[in-house]
């Protein structure tokens, strides 16, 4: 964990700093007469001036722990979960596929059967092993892409007359 | 006080209407269920009810959020029974002797246990929440600018302290954090906008809502695809109802629990979770077989759950006090009364007493509920657990999106959530706790307007912040909190002790 807090804190130094100085750039709206106290930089710059203690804190921690030994087995974490990161890519990519470029372009039931199908086909189907074996997952996957894509519009614009995107 | 007693029957007697009690029994059970099912928490069941139940009138609404949060903390205790893994956070310490329990083929009895404790503990939170409610927010009536922008700092302070116990200083990063986000947008005293960067979006600010379903939803979701696939344990659910004597047996330990988890909740931003932890430990520290814990205690896995589930009320009492939240759903809770028009802080008590003893009896009505379905349908309800979280993962996250869009019917909110998910998610990795920032989000504006408020009525002075008396007492506890987890605090205080230990014999010698 100690590299890991080196990286943020070096991270939250930059950005606490940034904070600071926009916030002294900060309009301080004189020519409208207000009082000096009440200027919109006031709070978020001692926020700013907060974060890069706390930051500044962690960063002097984690170099006396030897954080920034980076590519040495300092501060090794445990044993990391097989395929974790490949799981949680896939899992952000479809997801914001989705959200981003699906959502408000193509017709909402439409994306949302298309994602929930590829999504459970992506962590279900074994791509090692034949097709012929698994069209039953394939089948599912679609049975289940259909029901909830139509479950979920008609629930959310007839029952609860909520607009979707 | 009988005033208060009269508002509450009021209040149940409106409830108690066949429709009413039709959105309690399926709200609570819906509430069940999204506790059961790891991956989704108590907070986001609470922001997407908050959007289905948009268009309806505010006090079924609010009713209905508070039995999907009962019902959610409650049904987080049956998967950490029957899994090993906790449905929500604040089930965790409930998974440390009921799954032993579960394991030794007595998940029915301990789910009869935990349905009872929590049932005790929401009865126990309700009950100081009607007491302590009032209390608080007519002593909050004497607070000024000066004293909110102390409380802010206190709630983000011990906020993180509890949410971070080995490392306090990413909490406190996450609560600042938070504040800053608040930041973000028009400020209410001159309608200058920062951080916009030129988006008239940003400029809007950053909503509540789509923040925490993506903080806690869709950060969630990237977690839990972390991990391969979890087995269903498939143990036998035998006699669930449990028997009188056994809960007699712990009835020091259920009302200590309840207690300390009340306290807890109503702490803001701290929680069910540590609640439990917390209740957990007392009961570990006060009991006669403490070897236990860990095996299949009984009187451990009562103390979580009463713990918990007492919480919950607790967590409410600075909602409508004060207008801060005591818990992470208790913040959508809070959002969501917003939203429909009720402003809970101190002059709820003058505006309207009636609310206050309406939430009061929804509590009750939530935790009735709760403890009928909690002991009834479990062998059918559990078979949810055994839905594989590939086939559940993509319909939550339709719902994150559904949920943070409807509110006000802007992609950008959408942006808001997928954001926040993966900052959540990052959080999560690098330890840092999620809930000082969504506290954080909430106090921002508190913190800002009263600051450069009381700075203006100070005229620029600084003493007023530290020589009025409720001003005082809030430094001294941020001060003690902001210190007492370093080596030199804690060498002090050993010292101190040391001294008194050596001083008092003598005096008794001496008398």
């Amino acid at each position: 964990m100690v590299k890991k807090d080196f990286i943020t804190s070096i991270v939250l130094i930059a950005f606490s700093l940034s904070v600071v100085v926009s916030s002294y750039t900060m309009p301080r709206l004189e020519h409208r007469g207000i009082d000096p106290f009440s200027a919109p930089g006031v709070v978020p710059g001692m926020i700013g001036w907060i974060l890069l203690i706390l930051a500044l804190i962690l960063f002097v921690r984690s170099v006396r722990r030897g954080g920034y030994l980076l590519f040495s087995s300092v501060g090794q974490d445990g044993p990391r979960h097989e395929g974790a990161a490949l799981r949680v890519g896939w899992t952000l990519v479809i997801s914001l596929i989705y959200a981003v470029g699906f959502l408000g372009r193509i017709d909402y039931t439409l994306a949302t059967l298309l994602y929930i199908f590829v999504f459970i086909v992506l962590f279900e189907y074994r791509w090692t092993a034949p097709l012929s074996g698994q069209l039953k997952i394939l089948g599912y996957a679609l049975l289940q892409a259909l029901i909830a894509s139509f479950l979920i519009t008609l629930v959310f614009r007839k029952l609860f007359l909520v607009d979707l995107p | 006080m009988f005033e208060g007693l009269k508002y509450f029957i009021e209040g149940l007697l409106g409830f108690l209407t066949v429709r009413t009690i039709f959105d309690v029994l399926w709200s609570t059970q819906l509430g069940i269920i999204v506790g059961m099912l790891p991956g989704l928490t108590a907070t986001m069941g609470v922001a997407l009810m908050t959007t289905l139940t948009f268009a309806m009138p505010p006090q079924n609404a609010i009713l209905i959020l508070v039995c999907m949060y009962i019902g959610a903390i409650y049904g987080g205790g049956r998967s950490a029974i029957l899994l090993n893994i906790p449905g929500t956070p604040a089930n965790a310490a409930t998974a440390m002797d009921g799954h032993p329990l579960a394991m030794k083929g007595e998940a029915g009895r301990a789910i009869g246990i935990s349905t009872t404790g929590s049932f005790i503990g929401s009865i126990i939170g309700m009950v100081l929440l009607a007491f302590c409610t009032p209390l608080l927010g007519n002593f909050a009536l004497n607070f000024q600018s000066f004293e909110f922008f102390w409380l802010a700092i206190f709630g983000i302070v011990i906020s993180g302290n509890l949410t971070a116990p080995k490392d306090p200083i990413k909490g406190w990063i996450s609560g600042f954090l938070g504040i800053f986000v608040a930041l973000i947008g028009m400020e209410s005293i001159h309608g200058h906008v920062r951080f916009s960067f030129g988006n008239t979006n940003l400029a809007g600010g950053i909503n509540l809502i789509p923040a925490m379903v993506g903080a806690f939803g869709f950060a969630e979701i990237l977690s839990m695809m972390k991990y391969e696939q979890v087995n269903v344990v498939k143990t036998k659910i035998a006699r669930i109802i449990p028997r009188a004597a056994q809960i007699v047996k712990f009835r020091k330990t259920i009302f200590r629990s309840g207690l300390i988890g009340t306290l807890i909740g109503a702490i803001p931003g701290v929680g069910e979770d540590i609640a439990a932890w917390v209740s957990y430990d007392f009961a570990k520290r006060g009991s006669k077989e403490p070897d236990q814990f860990g095996r299949g205690s009984v009187e451990g896995l009562i103390a979580s759950e009463t713990g918990n589930n007492a919480a919950v009320a607790g967590a409410v009492i600075p909602v409508l006090s004060l207008g801060i939240p005591g818990s992470a759903p208790a913040a959508v809770l809070l959002a969501a009364m917003f939203i429909h028009g009720v402003r809970p802080g101190p002059m709820i008590m003058i505006e309207s007493p009636d609310f206050v003893y309406k939430v009061v009896a929804m509590v009750f009505l939530a935790t009735c509920a709760m403890f009928i379905l909690g002991l009834s349908m479990v062998r059918y309800v559990v078979k949810i657990l055994q839905v594989p979280r590939t086939k559940l993962m993509p319909i939550i996250f339709t719902l994150c999106v559904v949920g943070s869009f409807a509110i006000q019917s802007r992609v950008f909110d959408v942006r808001v959530m997928l954001f926040f998910g993966v900052l959540g998610f990052l959080m999560k990795e690098m330890e840092y706790p999620v809930a000082p920032m969504i506290l954080g989000l909430i106090l921002g504006t508190m913190l800002d307007t009263n600051f450069r408020r009381a700075l203006v009525i100070a005229e620029g002075e600084i003493l007023p912040f530290f020589s009025r008396p409720i001003c005082i007492v809030l430094v001294f506890f941020i001060v003690v909190t902001l210190v007492s987890k370093t080596k030199w605090f804690n060498q002090i205080i050993s010292r101190l002790f040391q001294a008194l230990k050596t001083l008092l014999p003598k005096r008794g010698n001496h008398g």
